[in-house]
């Protein structure tokens, strides 16, 4: 029996070894055509933005780009067999749709945020990450201020001084959701700050990714500071695929399940604590 | 050579203090240098606790209730209940002002160095207060008002169903039940109404017997008990909140020397047999960190031990051990302090009134409440002062296994002291008995063969 086997591999083996080749190349006829485009140029190329936006893509200590969106693209590109390519020349996310609407990409992974308007352009997959909107608020001013009424029911009708960066979406969501609150504008995120340490604001309205990695930076803050999350102002973060490439966003959806990649705030500021000291603006 | 096998055997000697510090030491040793054996020896006192805690609301409602009827009959009742009530708010008053000085004394939350601020950080992140996540648009999220309102502590006095009070182990609904029917049954006619308080009575000398058994188990019980706590305990803890931990031990070693003195002063005798009277209620409390577990035990010191009026003692202690939570309201008004210094808001006159009366309404409230809910009570003081509670609450929690046995002590042994000032001693009750007996008899003759006859 055991001869038998053996006598069979011996034989088995160098044909397999031989026709290992041409069932690659079979495979790559065989798949659906937008992957059999990226496989036959050997490249993946990835659409991100001019500026960095730690964690999820930065240039790291040696100088490389290094990141979330960076490692996740690297690894699509290993699982499809090719390189990874980057094209980083839009200048804000929009224009990060555009690319890829233009087919200068195939698909783009820099922490974009999945909007109808973008959705009209572009396909999108599961989301890999969901951020919140949050408020970090001045723990003494806060009780100053809320008196007996309950913390989400104050927060609701949140009014005092409310700071936010100028220039930003947040000061329309701001408009929105705290008509009764005072909106102070700040140019830079450092002031803003200070100015809560301070008490001069009652709170800072900002993303929880921003918020959170405040209290990570500055270990006195949690006694004097506080994060209060929004859980439904989900803002899912998600990988474009342009939009004559269903099959790739099938492919690539699989692929989010079955690594079961889902980020988080927290998840994330624990990968890369490094951006904690990195004092972005 | 036989005597000393036989006193061996009696089992006597577990009883002696020497026996009980035996286990408390051999119970923070095996803790500390040997944590591996604490999680065998933790169900053993588990066990412990469970059976004195099996005891509490049998003793509270037969106590109560029995005593109450008897002070009722002899006339002494009205007498006691304004002096308790005097002596309770006295030293309530007393124990607040104790940690508000104590705070301002100490200073256990100003001026903190870096590195302290730093390692309660941790605390308040690992404790879960660092963030909090809420529904913006709907508001099912369930963070609705903590709001403490006395309405509804008042509310939740009066049972609406006695015997689900009684497996809630609700025992301020408890105690207001026992004292109904011990006002009830003292003021029914005495042939029937002697019977009912008899047969409470005997329930509680059974459930004393059965406490007294348990002592000799003390020295085992709180080895194993102490064995699970200490291993339990983190150095880190310690550091953080080493200010508030050492300035809140002080005041209750104060407290401490003033109830030995104020005991010793009442009492008489010598100080060693006061020790030696009130070590095991003091033990137990410290062991259990449960306030009403040490019941039964401080009312048979009390009554047995120190010689006071057995009516008043079984009615007295439940009522300052429920209702004057002593410990509770020195550490509130300490942890007021403390938090406005961690945030560096000066108090002023208003904000120590404030503090004094918050800290004893809250305390009063935490007869009701257990675990987490006790530390909660806080708010009710820091609300009206306009400071943050979240944050500091999730500091507190942290150290409170190191804190709860000197609060339990404290509330405990501050009501021993208390009965000891409102009751009257057993032998005086008796006299005057005595004297009410002749005088009856002197002015009623034919009432001898009845007397005789009962």
């Amino acid at each position: 029996m055991l001869k038998k086997m053996l006598l069979f591999w011996g034989f088995a083996m160098p044909l397999l070894c031989f026709s290992e080749p041409d069932q690659e190349k079979n495979d790559i006829l065989m798949s659906h055509p937008e992957i059999r485009r990226i496989t036959e140029r050997g490249r993946l190329i990835v659409a991100l933005t001019k500026d960095d936006h730690p964690p999820f893509f930065m240039i790291g200590r040696n100088g490389r780009l290094c990141g979330v969106d960076v490692e996740l693209a690297r690894t699509i590109a290993k699982e499809l067999g090719v390189d990874v390519e980057f094209n980083r020349q839009s200048e804000s996310f929009d224009m990060v749709v555009s690319t890829l609407a233009s087919g200068k990409a195939d698909i783009a992974i820099s922490k974009l945020s999945c909007t109808l308007e973008r959705a009209k352009r572009v396909l999108y997959t599961t989301p890999y990450a969901v951020l919140h909107k949050g408020l970090l608020v001045n723990r003494l001013e806060l009780a100053r201020k809320r008196g007996s009424r309950g913390m989400s029911e104050f927060i609701r009708h949140l009014s005092g001084n409310l700071g936010f960066l100028a220039g930003t979406s947040y000061e329309k969501f701001a408009e929105k959701m705290f008509p009764n609150a005072k909106l102070i504008p700040f140019s830079d995120w450092q002031s803003t700050l200070d100015a809560l340490r301070k008490g001069e604001l009652l709170a800072v309205f900002r993303d929880e990714l921003e918020l959170k990695r405040v209290l990570r930076a500055d270990p006195d803050d949690s006694i004097t500071l506080q994060c209060v999350i929004f859980k439904d102002t989900e803002d899912p973060i998600a990988i474009a695929v342009a939009s004559d490439s269903p099959h790739l966003r099938d492919w690539l959806n699989l692929f989010l399940a079955t690594r079961k990649i889902h980020w988080t705030v927290d998840t994330l500021l624990d990968k890369y604590p490094e951006v904690r000291t990195q004092n972005a603006k | 050579m036989k005597r000393i096998w036989l006193r061996f055997l009696s089992g006597a000697w577990l009883l002696s203090p020497w026996a009980v510090l035996g286990g408390i030491v051999s119970g923070m040793g095996i803790g500390r240098y040997y944590s591996e054996i604490a999680p065998v020896l933790a169900p053993y006192g588990d066990m412990y606790l469970a059976l004195l805690k099996m005891c509490i609301l049998p003793v509270l409602l037969s106590a109560v209730a029995s005593s109450l009827a008897n002070l009722l009959r002899s006339h002494s009742s009205a007498h006691y209940l304004q002096r308790m009530i005097l002596v309770l708010l006295g030293s309530m008053v007393f124990l607040s002002m104790t940690g508000l000085i104590g705070g301002i004394v100490g200073q256990p939350g100003s001026a903190l160095p870096d590195d302290t601020r730093q390692m309660m950080t941790h605390l308040i992140k690992a404790g879960g207060a660092a963030d909090l996540e809420m529904n913006f648009y709907s508001d099912d999220d369930g963070i609705g008002a903590s709001g403490f309102s006395l309405l509804k502590f008042l509310s939740g006095i009066v049972p609406n169903n006695i015997f689900s009070s009684l497996s809630d182990s609700r025992n301020l609904q408890v105690l207001f039940f026992a004292v109904l029917i011990g006002l009830a049954a003292g003021s029914i006619s005495s042939g029937p109404g002697a019977h009912f308080i008899n047969l409470l009575e005997s329930f509680y000398l059974a459930f004393a017997k059965i406490i007294r058994w348990a002592m000799y188990l003390l020295p085992f019980g709180l080895c194993c008990l102490l064995a699970a706590q200490v291993s339990q305990l983190g150095a880190g803890l310690l550091e953080a909140m080493a200010g508030f931990i050492i300035v809140f031990f002080a005041c209750c070693a104060f407290i401490f020397v003033v109830n030995t003195v104020l005991i010793w002063y009442r009492t008489g005798g010598s100080l060693w047999r006061i020790v030696l009277k009130i070590k095991d209620p003091v033990m137990v409390a410290l062991g259990t960190r449960s306030s009403l577990a040490s019941l039964p035990c401080a009312i048979d010191a009390m009554s047995t031990g120190l010689g006071y009026d057995k009516s008043a003692t079984r009615f007295l202690l439940p009522l300052g051990i429920t209702v004057g939570r002593f410990g509770n309201v020195l550490y509130f008004s300490l942890a007021a302090v403390f938090v406005a210094q961690l945030y560096e808001v000066p108090l002023d006159l208003q904000a120590c009134g404030i503090i004094i009366a918050g800290s004893i309404l809250a305390g009063m409230a935490t007869s009701g409440a257990t675990g987490v809910l006790t530390l909660a009570m806080l708010s009710f003081i820091l609300e009206p002062l306009h400071l943050p509670v979240e944050a500091a609450l999730a500091l507190f929690m942290a150290i409170d296994p190191i804190v709860d046995p000197a609060r339990t002590l404290t509330i405990v042994y501050s009501s021993c002291t208390a009965t000891a000032l409102v009751a009257k001693k057993q032998s005086e009750v008796d006299d005057e008995r005595e004297k009410e007996k002749i005088a009856s008899i002197a002015s009623h003759p034919e009432n001898v063969a009845l007397n005789g006859q009962a």
